[in-house]
């Protein structure tokens, strides 16, 4: 349920806005217009905690603490500081975004887990030290606090129409707002750092900060909503900012969708309207609806209203559409999600797998590149609670070569990379180029020019395979993301050039155009395994280091893998691969490397190494002679 | 065909044992494995050998229903095998996974005794025999196995399965943490007591010299399919291609 | 001093309420790969059951005892209608959890009316005795005693019965237990019946001290929470350990500083042991794979 993170949800949402801003024509009466008011100052927090659990795979069971901070900042500076309304909201967003990323800065080393805990009790603690005793001077403790009224000439915002659509102005900005940040570069590395933190480490993503932004955001949102709440209640007491509302909020986000920004504003007035339709009889009987209608859409459609709504627009334009490709620009963002179980192999089909070179025709001779190694490994040893996984591995990778090292499983070879990649601390010396790297961190390393893939190729499935090599072509994560969400000339002229780096990329790889705008989660595994070779490319790197990049795939794929090393190694790229399937070393490796408990077992020409005795029966087991 | 793999190729057809037919297993599109048809008849030991990320372990979890079979039957004595691990288990199924599966804060006893899957009288296991077979593990009962050598874990790992006396056993990893000698008394145990009582036994391990030693006959996997082993050649082709 | 020392056994005979609390968190936890924030209101919601017997007139031990046969059917039908239908993620099953915690509460408004907090009568005796100039209530010590038993029992069943070892097996490798024929299902079956009669139990206890109203749970099970942190998530005898802490931490807090502290204070703890130790006192690492 928290897999999606959606990109192409704009229209929907601006449809979704527009019949919200259209609403007051039909629903007229006051305590109606009301329910709708309610229902949007929720959506205006739903949306950030949307972006904190769908976009950055975080938790939050607290939201409710930054409505609070928000209200009580708002009408506290009023009150006590006497200062404008404008101001004072803008101080009640600020307070919250900074204090949620404070929290957010102590949280985001506890998982999945312990962030669920750990807000839940921030809920209650924050109830007890608002009603208590230590800050009442300021929140007026257990009795509450008055909101002063805000006008504008002779209009209050606090009822009646304006109060309508200043909340729904306040709900567009939260919208905007987050929808324009997962565009942007925070954004889309937020979205890597959810997939997996380590592989969007070695993308160059300060994983901590991006988690922050993403709480700050999220925080800072839900503080708009506490304002806006208050000038709805007009008298801010403890008890409105409970854990009860917080876990209704993120209710109303599970049962909206994650991963769509639309979603949770639809399930706020879904449910707003329905309980309050169905139960006005009494406060706790509506609750046992909403919390009875919670349990049966997680039960029964865990994947969210949104999605429901998805796959019925989807069905609908097949139905009308017969014919008619599915996936016309005219069918919107709806036509995005197609199940992969279905259309994928379909989709495959249609589509010629990349830069198919059958024949296997063995390495022609070359002479190995002499000159000095662009890496040089010295006495590398790595130990796991005692174990010995690397022993002193001493290597050496010339510049323009192809070096690839095999050896059984457990060898330590994804070991090495790690320790090359800066992702693994170890013992001996890293020489890039002649400058000693040991001791720069992975975002260091990267900029040296030192790139990876992974076994497992982690591409973000709701991005397009083109959007995914983006993300690998960022030379940079700095700058803030205001600036970013600004969309200054400095931003577009450097994501310009990440976009022509990211081309670049796609096509030194042959990869068919016709695939470039397919979501990654649509991909063959053999497709995905080139867009992760294109995401470390798109860095420019002077070493590319691959981690399998055959497993799992049948003969023609691993041909097509084969292929475009070869593309690579002509643009006078390193590479270093691990492999298990001889065939394909012989064909793309100038020189060869066997690893065998930890140690080098021998290294030389590919032809020399696969004959060798030793060798074989490192492969094929020599335990059993005797 | 030799011989003695046509004679196993009867009783095959006589339903006993285990026996796969047209095995498919994809995962997240890839096809792990394609068509893979094998049989373990009763009391005999089989091998299963290839390079890495052949897909021999998934052979196995696709038997005990932990890899989803998205097409093919596999059968127990005539029986399809049912879906879920712990049902397969109980129809007679025992598998040493892939990293032996030992209880690290269990004792040993504890440990083997979870292996006795159907309720059965003290007498029907197979202890008895097993005790001998493994005398270490007799001397280790006490202790806590997680403080076990990887050697000794891997023998406390095969006395589990086998002492539910079940019809077909299945060993991911065999040489894993043995030394040459352990591994070679360890496999040679293995083949006694499947002769013995009558239990089909299919291991699997990258060494496939040593499988090809010990075992009636050793099935190369490769591209998701499996052939029988007849001579030299045919190993460098499945490791080498 | 002696002020000190009487919070400090009243703080151990709350903790170790925590710690049952904790226990059966990390318990379902294990066995069932979910930490269930509905624990608490699950104790709570039978805790009304008993006593709405008792206001109809029934004694107060036969009403107990309807109430615990309710609770392991209870837990059944939490299980098997809320937890195990249509099997979502992590994620959705933690949802699902947190859902029938709503429900419960506002459950317990609806039917239990609107006139909450109810005296609940006490099950234990009142008074106490005075050992050394520290004052021992003999609910304190009753409720000392009874986590004994129920600890013993539990231990007993791990370590002689052929279920107390599935469970262990299941916590530590569900996978390997599920090829080792262990019906997993069952078990969590068997988990969350016994789960509602702990929680039963737990509300029984409380509901006499500090009243009972549908968000009456909710303190104790943040402490719980707190306490299964300190005591490291996968450790069952690290919960009790986690519990006394936090009970009796949260008690001198609360006597000398002011019960608005309390929450915080536990949080603190929480947050620090986690600083110190990431598994918590007696967790194990959790391996991460790539």
């Amino acid at each position: 349920m928290l897999t999606r993170a959606r990109d192409d949800v704009g229209r929907p949402a601006l449809l979704l806005l527009l019949l919200l801003a259209l609403a007051p024509l039909v629903v007229t009466g006051v305590s109606d217009q009301g329910i709708l008011v309610v229902a949007m100052i929720y959506a205006v927090g739903a949306v950030g905690l949307d972006v904190l659990t769908g976009y950055s795979g975080q938790f939050s069971f607290g939201q409710f603490v930054y409505f609070a901070i928000g209200a009580y900042v708002m009408a506290a500076v009023r009150v006590h500081a006497h200062w404008p309304w404008v101001p004072a909201i803008i101080a009640g967003v600020l307070a919250a975004a900074l204090v949620a990323a404070v929290i957010g800065s102590l949280f985001v080393r506890l998982r999945f887990f312990g962030s669920a805990v750990g807000t839940f009790f921030l809920g209650a603690v924050a109830v007890d030290l608002i009603s208590g005793s230590r800050l009442s001077h300021w929140t007026g403790g257990s009795n509450g606090l008055a909101v002063l009224p805000v006008t504008i000439g002779d209009h209050s915002l606090s009822e009646g129409d304006w109060l309508y659509y200043t909340v729904w102005i306040a709900l567009a900005l939260s919208v905007a707002l987050c929808l324009r940040y997962t565009k942007v570069r925070a954004g889309m590395a937020a979205r890597v750092v959810k997939e997996n933190e380590v592989v969007a480490a070695v993308l160059g993503v300060r994983v901590f900060r991006e988690k922050v932004r993403a709480q700050a955001l999220a925080g800072a949102v839900a503080g708009l909503g506490g304002c806006m709440l208050a000038l709805d209640v007009g008298y801010l007491s403890p008890d409105t900012f409970g854990i009860s509302q917080s876990i209704e909020l993120f209710a109303i986000v599970a049962v909206g969708g994650t991963g769509s920004i639309v979603g949770p504003v639809l399930g706020a007035v879904f449910f707003f309207s329905l309980v309050n339709g169905f139960a006005s009889t009494s406060a706790s009987a509506s609750q046992l609806l909403f919390s009875l209608v919670v349990l049966a859409v997680v039960v029964l459609f865990n994947r969210g209203l949104y999605d429901l709504v998805e796959q019925g627009v989807r069905k609908l334009l097949a139905l009308r559409g017969k014919g008619v490709p599915v996936a016309e620009p005219a069918a919107g963002p709806e036509a995005q999600a197609a199940p992969a179980a279905s259309s994928g192999p379909a989709a495959v089909a249609g589509h010629p797998a990349p830069a198919v070179r059958t024949e296997v025709r063995p390495r022609e001779a070359r002479p190995v590149p002499q000159g000095p190694p662009l890496l040089l490994l010295e006495d590398i040893g790595v130990d796991f609670g005692g174990v010995r996984a690397l022993g002193g591995v001493d290597l050496s990778v010339a510049r323009g070569e192809v070096h690839a090292i095999i050896g059984p499983n457990g060898a330590g070879k994804t070991t090495l990379l790690n320790c090359i990649s800066g992702i693994q601390p170890a013992t001996g010396r890293v020489v890039l180029d002649g400058d000693d790297v040991t001791a720069l961190p992975v975002s260091v390393r990267r900029a040296r020019g030192i790139s990876r893939t992974f076994q497992h190729p982690s591409l973000v499935a709701d991005l397009t395979a083109r959007q995914n090599v983006e993300v690998g072509a960022y030379a940079t994560h700095d700058g803030s993301v205001l600036l970013e969400m600004a969309g200054l000339p400095v931003t577009r002229k450097r994501d310009r050039v990440a976009r022509e780096r990211a081309l670049a990329a796609l096509e030194l790889l042959d990869f068919p155009k016709s695939r470039w705008d397919v979501h990654a989660g649509e991909l063959t595994m053999g497709e995905q395994k080139h867009i992760d070779i294109a995401r470390a490319l798109a860095n420019e790197p002077e070493l590319l280091l691959l981690d399998e990049p055959t497993a799992g795939l049948g003969e023609e794929e691993i041909g097509a893998v084969a292929g475009a090393i070869e593309g690579v190694r002509r643009a006078g790229v390193t590479v270093l691969v691990i492999a298990h399937h001889v065939g394909f070393v012989r064909r793309i490796a100038d020189r060869c490397t066997v690893l065998d408990f930890g140690r080098v077992l021998t290294s030389g020409t590919a032809a020399d190494v696969l004959t060798d005795d030793q060798v074989v029966d490192v492969f094929v087991g020599a335990g059993g002679k005797s | 065909m030799t011989a003695v793999s046509e004679e196993k190729a009867r009783q095959e057809q006589a339903g006993a044992g285990l026996s796969i037919e047209d095995l498919h297993v994809r995962f997240s599109g890839a096809r792990v494995l394609d068509g893979l048809s094998l049989a373990v008849a009763p009391g005999e030991i089989v091998g299963l050998a290839g390079r890495n990320g052949a897909g021999k372990t998934t052979t196995l979890r696709a038997i005990s229903g932990l890899a989803t079979r998205n097409r093919g039957v596999v059968r127990l004595d005539g029986t399809p095998l049912p879906a879920r691990p712990e049902a397969v288990a109980r129809a007679g199924v025992a598998h040493v996974p892939e990293g032996r599966g030992i209880f690290a804060d269990l004792t040993v006893e504890e440990n083997i005794r979870l292996g006795i899957v159907r309720k059965v009288p003290a007498e029907q296991t197979l202890r008895g025999a097993l005790e001998e077979a493994f005398p270490a593990v007799v001397r280790l009962r006490d202790q806590k196995a997680g403080r076990l050598s990887g050697g000794e874990q891997q023998m406390v790992a095969l006395f589990r399965g086998l002492i539910g006396s079940p019809r077909v056993l299945l060993v991911d990893e065999m040489s894993l943490g043995l030394s040459p000698r352990a591994l070679r008394t360890a496999i040679e145990a293995l083949a006694a007591l499947g002769r013995a009582h009558g239990i089909g036994v299919l291991v699997v391990d990258q060494n496939s010299r040593m499988l090809h030693e010990h075992c009636d006959r050793v099935y190369l996997l490769g591209d998701g399919r499996v052939r029988l082993w007849e001579d030299a050649s045919d190993i460098a082709s499945a490791y080498f291609e | 001093m002696g002020l000190a020392l009487s919070v400090i056994v009243s703080g151990i005979a709350f903790g170790l309420l925590i710690g049952m609390l904790a226990f059966i968190l990390v318990f379902l936890y294990k066995t069932t790969g979910v930490a269930n924030f509905a624990v608490g209101n699950i104790g709570m919601f039978e805790t009304f059951i008993v006593y709405e017997l008792w206001k109809d007139g029934m004694g107060l031990w036969p009403a107990a005892g309807i109430g615990l046969v309710c609770s392991a059917v209870f837990g059944v039908l939490v299980y098997q209608v809320v937890l195990r239908p249509f099997g979502g993620g992590q994620a959705n099953t933690l949802v699902r959890t947190v859902a029938l915690f709503l429900l419960l509460a506002a459950m317990a408004d609806v039917f239990f009316g609107r006139d909450q907090p109810y005296h609940f009568p006490s099950v234990l005796p009142g008074g106490g005795t005075k050992v050394g100039g520290v004052l021992l209530r003999w609910s304190d010590l009753i409720t000392v005693g009874i986590v004994l038993v129920i600890v013993t029992g539990f231990v007993a069943m791990f370590r002689y019965t052929r279920t107390g070892l599935q469970f262990l097996a299941v916590a530590q490798r569900p996978e390997t237990a599920r090829l080792l024929g262990v019906r997993a299902q069952r078990l969590s079956t068997i988990a969350y019946m016994l789960a509602g009669c702990l929680a039963l139990l737990i509300g029984l206890l409380l509901a006499p001290k500090q009243l009972l109203f549908s968000q009456m749970m909710n303190p104790i099970l943040l402490f719980a929470f707190a306490a299964a942190v300190v005591g490291g998530f996968t450790s069952l005898a690290g919960t009790f350990v986690g519990g006394i802490i936090i009970g009796v931490a949260t008690d001198l807090v609360s006597t000398y500083w002011g019960s608005d502290l309390t929450l915080a204070s536990a949080l603190a703890i929480m947050l620090l042991t986690l600083a110190v130790r990431p598994n918590g006192l007696f967790g194990t690492a959790q391996v991460r794979r790539l």
